[in-house]
């Protein structure tokens, strides 16, 4: 079987969903892999010799005609989605190219702020529809979708019939943490997330203020972004904060930052319900304990001591003292997740499911 | 916001077919004495809110009302919010601003065939 994968980006989504499993079937050597970047002008012919070719998160009438061509040539489309497109949430900068009507937030004083008005910085609603088309028509011509989570399945099922899911992965050879240990009583508390995370930061922040009051020994790491345009409060001598960096380096920046405590903070939004756990499996990678909304991916996902779920402000604030406080316990839990992430979510075994899909994909007439 | 895609009927025809129905369609070719023999010889109808549906509503077939944001009723409703235009523009327009129908774009055939419940 020849399998060819779309890579132009470096992005997560591109790399865990993408990039990672084919690249783990090539060197198993279970198929012949061609990790393609369409930009170049050899794509065609390189096209041609796949039997099934693997693309996500695209949304274009060039890629609607690319996948017709792929057809005409014989060959087989796996679509990947791991996010629901149907509802991004405005405070997403994605809602630029995905939303599809103009937002105005209402203040409590009675101000009105257009966030997204329709022709200013580039948000057209008129464009956005296209998209939101074209992305339909994706789904449909595609022989067959894979998501991340049974609600996100469930929302894609309506328009294309042969929808299938494999859970995020880890890849293990990446992730595994290095034996360091922080002196003393010392509590490191990671929270990564972009800027697209506004609206389930916000619903931490007083939480964090509130614990860094209490426990001087806390250190909070954020990965991604500062925060300090929500006006947090927090005191940032005690606060870490670390930018981005590539896919491919992300996890050894994990590693090294040694934190005890991962957050998993996630409004109850529908898009958020459609999400997988993919924090929990990679704090729970790193031997460390978890805290989550009780909600979609996590609800799924924590039960049974593999990490905590929180709700409130009040539960959030008793889950993460109690493990600030009580070093055995974040360490029995951590030890839990890890053990379940390593059996579950292993990159190594998950690769099955993604050659089953591959080669009943072939096998359709 | 008048019809629904043609793929999206061809879709669901065949798979009624592969269920072991039989479809019919009713179009204005037809004159509406010849539409309403039609719609009384099935137990379900589909469609947007036309005359037809009334009829169909009259003849006490069963209907699954295809439905844009902004109408009400029972039926499928496109998933989808309405961009609003249809509350800025005085008077309302009769079809959407933006004519692009991709409100109708988002009641796939499969959810038509959950509505039937067949």
């Amino acid at each position: 079987m020849r399998i060819a994968g779309f890579v132009n980006d470096l992005g997560a989504c591109t790399s865990i969903r993408i990039r990672q499993p084919l690249t783990r079937i090539k060197s198993l050597g279970l198929a012949d892999v061609d990790l393609i970047d369409t930009t170049g002008e050899d794509t065609p012919e390189r096209c041609k010799k796949a039997d099934v070719i693997v693309l996500g998160r695209a949304f274009s009438q060039g890629i609607v005609n690319i996948i017709n061509q792929i057809h005409v040539w014989g060959g087989k489309v796996v679509f990947d989605l791991d996010d629901n497109f149907f509802d991004i949430s405005p405070y997403s900068p994605h809602y630029k190219q995905l939303g599809i009507m103009p937002i105005n937030l209402d203040h409590s004083d009675g101000r009105s702020v257009k966030m997204w008005e329709d022709g200013v910085n580039g948000f057209s609603v008129k464009n956005n529809r296209q998209i939101r088309k074209d992305f339909v028509d994706v789904i449909r011509i595609v022989d067959c979708v894979t998501v991340t989570t049974e609600p996100l399945r469930k929302e894609y099922a309506r328009f294309n019939d042969n929808v299938r899911i494999v859970p995020n992965a880890i890849d293990f050879d990446l992730w595994e943490k290095p034996p360091i240990r922080w002196d003393g009583d010392a509590v490191r508390l990671l929270y990564t997330g972009a800027a697209n995370h506004q609206e389930d930061f916000m619903f931490i922040k007083d939480v964090l203020k509130e614990l860094q009051d209490k426990y001087p020994q806390l250190t909070i790491v954020f990965i991604g972004t500062d925060w300090k345009m929500l006006k947090n409060g927090l005191d940032y001598s005690r606060v870490e904060t670390h930018p981005w960096v590539g896919i491919e380096t992300y996890p050894y920046l994990m590693r090294s930052l040694c934190c005890d405590i991962g957050i998993a903070p996630i409004s109850k939004t529908k898009f958020n319900d459609c999400r997988s756990a993919l924090k929990w499996k990679e704090y729970s990678a790193l031997k460390m304990a978890t805290v989550a909304t009780d909600h979609g991916p996590y609800k799924r996902a924590i039960r049974n001591g593999n990490g905590l779920l929180a709700d409130d402000h009040a539960s959030w604030s008793k889950a993460l003292s109690a493990l600030i406080e009580d070093k055995e316990l974040r360490e029995k839990m951590a030890l839990s997740s890890y053990k379940e992430v390593k059996k579950k979510y292993n990159l190594d075994f998950v690769i099955d499911s993604w050659m089953d899909i591959f080669s009943s994909v072939m096998a359709q007439s | 916001m008048e019809t629904w895609p043609p793929a999206y009927c061809d879709e669901l025809f065949a798979k009624l077919i592969d269920k072991g129905h039989r479809p019919f369609v009713v179009t204005d070719d037809l004159d509406d004495e010849k539409a309403r023999e039609t719609i009384a010889m099935c137990d379900y109808f589909v469609g947007t809110p036309t005359k037809y549906l009334d009829m169909a509503k009259e003849l006490k077939v069963k209907t699954v009302a295809l439905l844009g944001p902004t109408l009400k009723g029972e039926g499928v409703k496109a998933p989808i919010v309405c961009a609003g235009c249809l509350d800025k523009i005085d008077p309302k327009p009769v079809d959407c601003f933006f004519s692009d129908e991709i409100c109708f774009l988002e009641i796939s055939p499969n959810d038509v065939l959950e509505a039937l419940a067949l």
